[in-house]
C-alpha cells in the first residue's frame, strides 16, 4: 500500500491517547493486508504488537498510535461546555474549529468558539484565549444533552494531499506508524530468518510515554527504534536545520545508543539512502526517553520524519520521508548483527 | 430540504472576495435571469435587477452584499510559501492554523511554530498577519505558476445544517443573497409585488461599502431595505445585556447603527409587519459596525432605509453559526414588506 494512503487512512483514525482503539483496530487491517506471516499480540495493557519473524535476536520498533486531544470539563449550559485538554493543545490551535466528540449517543460536533473581537473584553482583545475563556458550541448538533463530562474529542479534519504532501489531524504520530507499516512491507522482500521483529504500537505517548514502557518491558527487544515526528521548520538557529523531503532524520543524544546508532548511519550511507542528523542534547521528547531505560536497559535509536504545524490539525508529512525513513529500518534490520557472525 | 434553503449552502461555499464577487454573481445571475424583467452588471460588478410591480409610481430596492471577508495572496515566496493579508475585517486568530484555498483550487494550510518550541511570551501572544507564513507544499517553479499575488484566498469551509442551526462561512451576506432569489422565485410563481422592485446584489460592502451607493445611484429608490448577516454575541463570556443579537430571537432590524440613524417610519413598519403575523423579531442592542444602510443615506439625496438581518455567531471567522428559525421567519417578513409593499404603504 502506498504510503500516501496509509497516512491519510491513519491520521483521520479517532486515537486520543489511552482512547486509540479505532487507530490500533485499523493499524491491524493495514498490517493484515501487507503480510500473511504476522501474529497479533495484545500488549501493554491496551497497547499493540505486530509479531513477525522466528528468529533468535529480538528488535522492537516503537510507534505511538494516540495523539493529542481536547475533553469535556463542564458543561456550561444547553449549547456551550468548557475543555482541557489531553496531551499539549495549543488553544489557538483550536480557535474557529469544528471539534467532534464521543459521546454515548455516538458523534457530537461542536465548534471552538470565539467572540466576535469588537465584543470581547478589553483584556481579552489583544492576546490569545486560553481554555478558560474558550467555549465548544454544540448548538449546531443539538445541543448539550447528550455530552457528559469526560467525553473525548478531536477536531474534525479529513486527512487531504496537499500537492504531493499529506496533510491531516494526527501526523504525530501516524507518521511513525505508517513507517513501521512499511518496514514490514519491505521486510518480506528481505531474508530475516535469525530474527523477530517486533512492531510496536503504543499508546499515551502525548501524556508521558506511557505504553512504550509497558511494551518495552513486556517484549523486552536487545534493539528498540524508536520512530516519533520531529519539527520541520522553526528549528533554533543553533541546531542543524531538519527539512521535510530529504529524509529521515537520525537521533543523536544522551538517550540514543551511540554504538546502534553508528550502524545505522552506516546502513543509510551502504544503501545511499539520504539522511539528516538531529542533535537532541538532553531528552529527545519521544518514546525512545524511556524504551533506553526499561528493565536492565534497551539499546536503543531514534528515527524521526520531518513534520510541519506539530500537534494542530494541519500538520504535514512528505510521504517518501516515510519511505526512506522505512527502507533504512528494514535494510539495518536484514543487516543487523551480520558483522557480529562474520567475527566469531 | 425547505424550499427557503435551497440557494443558502451553495452560496455560503462560493468564493468571493471585494473585488472578486463573480463567482457568486455567476450562481446568482444564472438561478433569476429568467424570472426579472430587466437585469445589468455595472461597472463596479453589481448585478442590479428589476421586477415590474402592479404599481409603477413607486420604486423599492432591496439589498444585499456578495462579496466576504477573506485574503488577498500580497507576497509569494520561493520556498513555496506565500503571505496574506485580509480583505475585510477577519481577526487573526480565527485564521490561526486553519485550511485555506487560493482561487478556490489550491488547498494550503497557515503555518505555526509548534507548541513545543514557544516560549511562555509566545503562547500568549494573538497571532498577525505578518507573521503567517501560508505553506501549499509546491516547489520553487511551481508556487511562481500557481500561487500570484493579487490572488483570492478564502476558508475552506463546507455547509452543515442539523436541526435548527447552520454553520458554514459567508452568511454575511449570503444570508441576503439567498433571501432576495427566494423572493424572486416566489414573484414568478406569479405573487406580483405591489410596487416596482429592484434587487441590487452589491460588491464590496466589507471593505467600505463601496457597491452599494453606485447601484443605489442608477436605481434611485423610493425606500431601500438592506438584508444582511449580522453579529450575534451570545456566548458564555459576555454577559446578556450585552449581546448585540441572540441566536433563536428571530431576525434583527436596527434603529441605527455606526454612521446612521435609520427612518423611524420605515423600522416601524417592519416591527408593524412583524407583529400583526406574530414573526419573532429583535433589535440589534448594540451600535457598533455597519451596513450599506450608511452609504444609502449619502447617496442621491439620502435614500430612506431599513434593515433586516440574520443573527451570526462567530461573524467573520470560517465557521459561523445561524439559527434556521431566524433565517425562515426573516425571509417571511421580507415577503410581506415587499410583494404587499408593506414597506411603502
Amino acid at each position: 500500500m502506498k504510503s500516501i494512503e496509509i497516512l491519510k487512512k491513519l491520521s483521520d483514525t479517532n486515537g486520543v491517547s489511552m482512547y486509540e482503539n479505532e487507530t490500533k483496530e485499523k493499524i491491524v487491517e493495514i498490517a493484515k493486508k501487507i503480510s500473511n506471516d504476522i501474529e497479533i499480540l495484545e500488549v501493554g495493557k491496551g497497547s499493540l504488537a505486530i509479531k513477525y519473524g522466528n528468529g533468535e535476536k529480538k528488535i522492537g520498533l516503537f510507534a505511538h498510535m494516540d495523539e493529542i486531544g481536547l475533553v469535556i470539563s463542564k458543561i456550561v449550559d444547553r449549547e456551550f461546555a468548557m475543555v482541557h485538554t489531553i496531551g499539549g493543545v495549543d488553544p489557538r490551535t483550536v480557535i474557529a474549529k469544528r471539534v467532534k466528540f464521543f459521546t454515548q449517543k455516538g458523534v457530537k460536533l461542536g465548534l471552538v468558539g470565539m467572540l466576535a473581537p469588537h465584543l470581547q473584553k478589553q483584556e481579552h482583545r489583544n492576546s490569545a484565549p486560553s481554555f478558560d475563556n474558550l467555549y465548544v458550541d454544540f448548538s449546531i448538533d443539538g445541543g448539550t444533552d447528550d455530552i457528559e463530562v469526560g467525553d473525548i474529542g478531536v477536531v474534525d479534519i479529513k486527512a487531504e494531499e496537499l500537492n504531493g504532501n499529506v496533510t491531516g489531524k494526527a501526523i504525530d504520530d501516524r507518521a511513525g506508524c505508517a513507517v513501521l507499516l512499511k518496514t514490514l512491507e519491505y521486510l518480506e522482500k528481505f531474508r530475516i530468518e535469525d530474527k523477530t521483529v517486533y512492531f510496536l504500537f503504543n499508546q499515551g505517548e502525548e501524556i508521558g510515554l506511557k505504553g512504550a514502557k509497558r511494551t518495552g518491558f513486556e517484549i523486552h527487544p536487545e534493539v528498540g527504534i524508536v520512530v516519533d515526528v520531529t519539527f520541520g521548520s522553526d528549528t533554533p538557529g543553533h541546531f542543524e536545520k531538519i527539512e521535510m523531503g530529504k529524509g529521515p532524520a537520525i537521533a543523536l543524544g544522551p538517550s540514543m545508543n551511540n554504538e546502534v546508532t553508528e550502524k545505522i548511519i552506516e546502513t543509510a550511507k551502504k544503501y545511499d539512502i539520504k539522511y539528516q542528523l538531529e542533535p537532541l542534547p538532553i531528552r529527545s521528547g519521544t518514546e525512545a526517553d524511556i524504551v533506553q531505560i526499561v528493565r536492565e536497559g534497551i539499546k536503543t535509536i531514534g528515527i524521526s520524519i520531518p513534520i510541519l504545524n506539530m500537534h494542530s490539525s494541519v500538520e504535514v508529512v512528505d510521504p517518501s520521508d516515510v519511505d526512506k525513513s522505512a527502507m533504512l529500518i528494514a535494510h539495518f534490520i536484514a543487516d543487523y548483527g551480520k558483522e557480529g557472525e562474520k567475527s566469531e | 430540504m425547505n424550499d427557503i434553503l435551497k440557494y443558502l449552502p451553495e452560496l455560503t461555499e462560493l468564493p468571493g472576495i471585494s473585488g472578486k464577487e463573480d463567482k457568486v454573481r455567476e450562481y446568482i445571475l444564472e438561478k433569476i435571469k429568467d424570472k426579472v424583467d430587466e437585469y445589468h452588471v455595472d461597472v463596479m460588478g453589481n448585478l442590479i435587477t428589476k421586477i415590474k410591480g402592479k404599481d409603477s409610481t413607486k420604486k423599492i430596492m432591496l439589498l444585499a452584499h456578495m462579496d466576504e471577508v477573506g485574503f488577498m495572496v500580497t507576497k509569494v515566496n520561493e520556498d513555496g510559501t506565500f503571505h496574506i493579508s485580509p480583505v475585510g475585517g477577519v481577526d487573526p486568530r480565527v485564521v490561526f492554523a486553519q485550511r485555506l484555498k487560493v482561487n478556490d483550487e489550491i488547498l494550503s494550510v497557515v503555518q505555526i511554530k509548534p507548541i513545543h518550541l514557544l516560549s511562555a511570551d509566545e503562547k500568549k501572544s494573538k497571532p498577525n498577519y505578518n507573521s503567517f507564513k501560508i505553506y501549499t507544499g509546491f516547489s520553487k517553479d511551481e508556487i511562481k505558476k500557481k500561487v500570484k499575488v493579487g490572488d483570492m484566498v478564502t476558508f475552506d469551509t463546507k455547509f452543515y445544517m442539523n436541526g435548527n442551526r447552520a454553520v458554514s462561512k459567508a452568511f454575511d451576506d449570503r444570508a441576503g443573497c439567498a433571501w432576495m432569489i427566494n423572493l424572486i422565485d416566489k414573484i414568478a410563481e406569479g405573487n406580483t409585488p405591489e410596487y416596482d422592485t429592484y434587487f441590487a446584489f452589491v460588491v464590496q460592502e466589507e471593505v467600505g461599502l463601496r457597491g452599494s451607493g453606485v447601484a443605489a445611484y442608477q436605481i434611485k429608490p423610493d425606500v431601500a431595505l438592506v438584508l444582511e448577516g449580522t453579529t450575534a454575541g451570545d456566548y458564555p463570556l459576555l454577559d446578556k445585556d450585552k449581546w448585540a443579537t441572540h441566536l433563536g430571537d428571530g431576525p434583527a432590524t436596527f434603529f441605527m447603527h455606526s454612521g446612521v440613524v435609520l427612518s423611524k417610519e420605515i423600522f416601524d413598519k417592519i416591527i408593524n409587519v412583524a407583529k400583526e403575523n406574530n414573526i419573532k423579531l429583535q433589535f440589534k442592542m448594540r451600535t457598533a459596525g455597519g451596513t450599506d444602510a450608511r452609504r444609502l443615506a449619502t447617496t442621491l439625496d439620502g435614500i430612506p432605509s431599513g434593515i433586516l438581518a440574520v443573527p451570526s455567531r462567530y461573524i467573520h471567522s470560517p465557521n459561523t453559526i445561524i439559527d434556521i428559525e431566524d433565517y425562515i421567519n426573516g425571509y417571511k417578513l421580507l415577503e410581506l414588506l415587499v410583494i404587499e409593499g408593506r414597506i411603502l404603504k
